[in-house]
């Protein structure tokens, strides 16, 4: 093909998740919307890890089939800028910065603090949370955030580890239930984990949201139509997809992109909480 | 046993219309009576005729996820020794692996078998307004790599068939499969029609154009019928024996799949469920008839009533001349603005969903289905409104007091007729039948000694 028009954005996951995320498909209609606009398209690959990952990165590069990647979920020690910096692809990241490559960031930080800010003013005293990986940089700043925010208002917060799957999201919530002090309230790092949390609390006999509190993050399709509908961190993803696409269109055309930041997560209060 | 409780299930169904549900059962109840009991699955045969016994054991692992070879016989009702050949031959090829053992039941712990994901992948290709998504998916059906380019418009064919085998060639290459793994390509659009809109694609021979293009084996089908495959293939549909994708894209179709096995009818055209009457004096439709569903209430009939009131188009985004965006982008727009809290636009929703909910009923009674999955990009942006307004509905099912019909969104829906179209090709290659597959409840079990 002459002139690719290609924008890359690989998903490091295993694939029968993809389906199940409703967040990325609904992140990447927009940057297609954006990128659409300009004749370009998103090509989406998923594979099982940062190796696999890196590898497309070498074949896209080598074939020359696309003309920028989209970089996302930023991890620890992540392998994956210094290899697309050697590779010469020009870089967006969504999410934590790269040095080098323009970001679009989300106020993790301002959002766990509206979340917790909902919660203590609902009387809640102990609060779990359920997170994704804590390889996962945003992970990690929103760990230290939400403790930093529950020590100032003087709430407990205990932070247990998932992995984004239906299947850690019940056994977690499962395993806070059973605690001795058991929290009152949970918050998941996504909506998956936490409509399976909901079913296996009402499983376990727990009215929500008279015993028991739960927020989501990621607010989809699933939030809404669980029963209780669940009450979410809500972030625009569309928007969200849609300022990627603006700095990349920006950056491949070659004009200055500087960082942006997606507008605060609100809380969006329904019949969990 | 099973016997004995279908009847009673009938005879619950039976009461049920007795007890005030009105008198209109009789046939309904007489259908379900005898599907009931010529459950094929208790013979230990396969109901699903395989074009060969390999085609039936490595469906039959398809289907079971992970199974071991006494779980085998008791699905296809092959002898043991068959089995132990097929599967082995399986093994080979590299379509299927060993992966563990199952739950001891007192015995010896058996081995159990699955596809091996990664040893094969198949092209989909949605053909659609203003739109061209493609995906490749593995031998379980799951897209590892998709993108949306834009639609032939005012392409010629051949230049159109040109452009997508670089396209086909491209998300190969992106994805680093060899070519010899990848069986063929599926392409959908769609009906009712053989080939795309508009009428130069007439009589042109898409189907061999494209597999001289790409090398590629290449098979040809409608949008929804394609999209419930995709869905059957993934293992959307469990076990039931009536199932259907309700497809929302630009237009309003429906596959069905019916014992394991997708309806097509005659022409490829069956599920047409757009075309369904809705309202007698409705409007006309582009098919020719009045009142279909699509005209009344499909994505075209939302976007037109959204753009015809200026403050709903001005609080929805919507946008003129060049910027203008297709239908469904338009819908996508629509539907996210209410979802944003919007009333206006939630309430052209709501009206629109309350007529594809009649039709999903209609559907549900003609069928008797069990499952019902909502899917395509417009259900993948609207499916919070219209999913509870289609259950709800569907509580009036006619034959509820024998069984629901489970409601649900499909898990893949924003590209469901790219990723169906790749299935196609999966089952056409590697499961070809001469009709589905309905396994036993308890695959596990040891199979009768024979007589």
């Amino acid at each position: 093909m002459t002139g690719t028009s290609a924008v890359g954005l690989v998903l490091a996951r295993p694939p029968r998740l993809l389906g199940a995320e409703p967040f990325f498909m609904e992140f990447i209609a927009g940057i297609e919307e954006r990128l659409a606009e300009r004749g370009r398209s998103v090509l989406l690959h998923v594979v099982a890890d940062h190796a696999a990952e890196i590898a497309a990165y070498r074949r896209w590069a080598g074939h020359r089939l696309v003309d920028a990647v989209i970089l996302v979920n930023r991890t620890v020690d992540d392998a994956r800028p210094a290899v697309l910096r050697e590779l010469g692809l020009p870089v967006v990241v969504a999410g934590e910065p790269v040095e080098g490559a323009p970001a679009v960031r989300r106020d993790d930080v301002g959002s766990v603090r509206a979340a917790l800010t909902h919660l203590a003013g609902l009387g809640h005293r102990r609060i779990a949370r359920v997170s994704g990986p804590s390889t996962l940089v945003h992970t990690r700043v929103r760990t230290a955030a939400l403790l930093e925010a529950a020590g100032a208002a003087g709430v407990e917060a205990v932070v247990v580890e998932g992995d984004y799957s239906e299947e850690s999201g019940a056994k977690l919530t499962a395993q806070l239930l059973g605690r001795a002090e058991a929290p009152s309230a949970i918050v998941y790092d996504n909506d998956l984990m936490a409509v399976a949390g909901l079913h296996a609390a009402k499983e376990l006999g727990r009215r929500v949201p008279r015993d028991l509190s739960l927020i989501a993050w990621d607010d989809s399709s699933l939030c809404r139509l669980a029963s209780p509908a669940l009450t979410t961190m809500s972030l625009d993803v569309h928007l969200f997809g849609e300022l990627v696409a603006e700095s990349v269109v920006r950056l491949v055309e070659g004009e200055p992109v500087a960082e942006r930041w997606c507008p605060t997560e609100t809380v969006v209060p329904r019949e969990t909480t | 046993m099973r016997e004995r409780a279908a009847e009673a299930a009938a005879w619950r169904a039976w009461e049920g219309v007795r007890a005030g549900d009105g008198g209109a059962g009789w046939v309904g109840l007489l259908v379900c009576w005898h599907g009931r009991t010529g459950d094929r699955a208790d013979r230990g045969a396969v109901s699903k005729p395989h074009a060969s016994s390999k085609a039936a054991v490595l469906d039959a692992i398809r289907a079971a996820g992970t199974i071991s070879r006494v779980g085998l016989i008791n699905a296809t009702g092959f002898t043991a020794p068959t089995i132990s050949t097929l599967v082995r031959k399986l093994i080979n090829e590299g379509l299927v692996v060993e992966t563990g053992h199952a739950e001891s039941t007192g015995g010896k712990r058996r081995v159990l078998l699955q596809l091996d994901h990664a040893s094969r992948y198949a092209v989909g290709v949605h053909l659609d307004d203003g739109t061209m998504t493609y995906a490749l998916t593995n031998l379980g059906g799951v897209a590892v790599a998709r993108i949306a380019r834009p639609g032939p418009g005012a392409e010629e064919p051949a230049a159109v068939v040109a452009r997508m085998a670089g396209e086909i060639g491209a998300l190969i290459d992106g994805v680093g499969v060899e070519r010899d793994r990848v069986l063929g390509a599926g392409l959908v659009f769609p009906g009712p029609r053989t080939t795309p809109s508009p009428r130069r694609w007439e009589g042109f021979p898409l189907g061999p154009a494209l597999e001289r293009a790409t090398g590629l084996p290449v098979v040809l089908d409608n949008d929804a019928t394609a999209a419930a495959l995709g869905e059957q293939w993934a293992g959307g549909f469990g076990t039931a024996t009536a199932a259907a994708a309700l497809y929302m894209g630009t237009g309003i179709g429906a596959g069905l799949v019916i014992n394991g096995i997708t309806y097509r009818g005659p022409s490829g055209n069956a599920g047409e469920l757009g075309h369904v009457c809705v309202h007698a004096d409705g409007p006309d439709c582009w098919c020719g008839a009045r009142g279909c569903l699509e005209v009344v209430a499909g994505p075209d009939a939302v976007v037109a009533a959204a753009r015809a009131d200026r403050a709903v188009a001005e609080a929805v985004g919507l946008r003129d001349g060049a910027k203008r965006a297709s239908v469904a982008g338009d819908f996508a727009a629509i539907s996210r603005a209410a979802r944003r809290g919007e009333p206006r636009a939630l309430s052209m929703l709501e009206s629109s969903a309350r007529y594809v909910a009649t039709a999903a009923r209609t559907l549900a009674n003609l069928m008797d289905l069990e499952v019902l999955v909502l899917t395509g990009p417009s259900f993948a942006v609207a499916g919070s409104v219209y999913l509870p307004v289609v259950r709800e509905e569907l509580r009036a099912f006619f034959s509820r007091s024998a069984h629901a019909v489970d409601v649900r969104l499909s898990r893949s829906a924003a590209s469901a007729s790219a990723i169906g179209a790749a299935a196609l090709v999966l089952e056409s290659e590697l499961v070809p039948l001469s009709h589905g597959l309905r396994l036993p409840e308890n695959l596990d079990s040891e199979p009768e000694p024979a007589a």
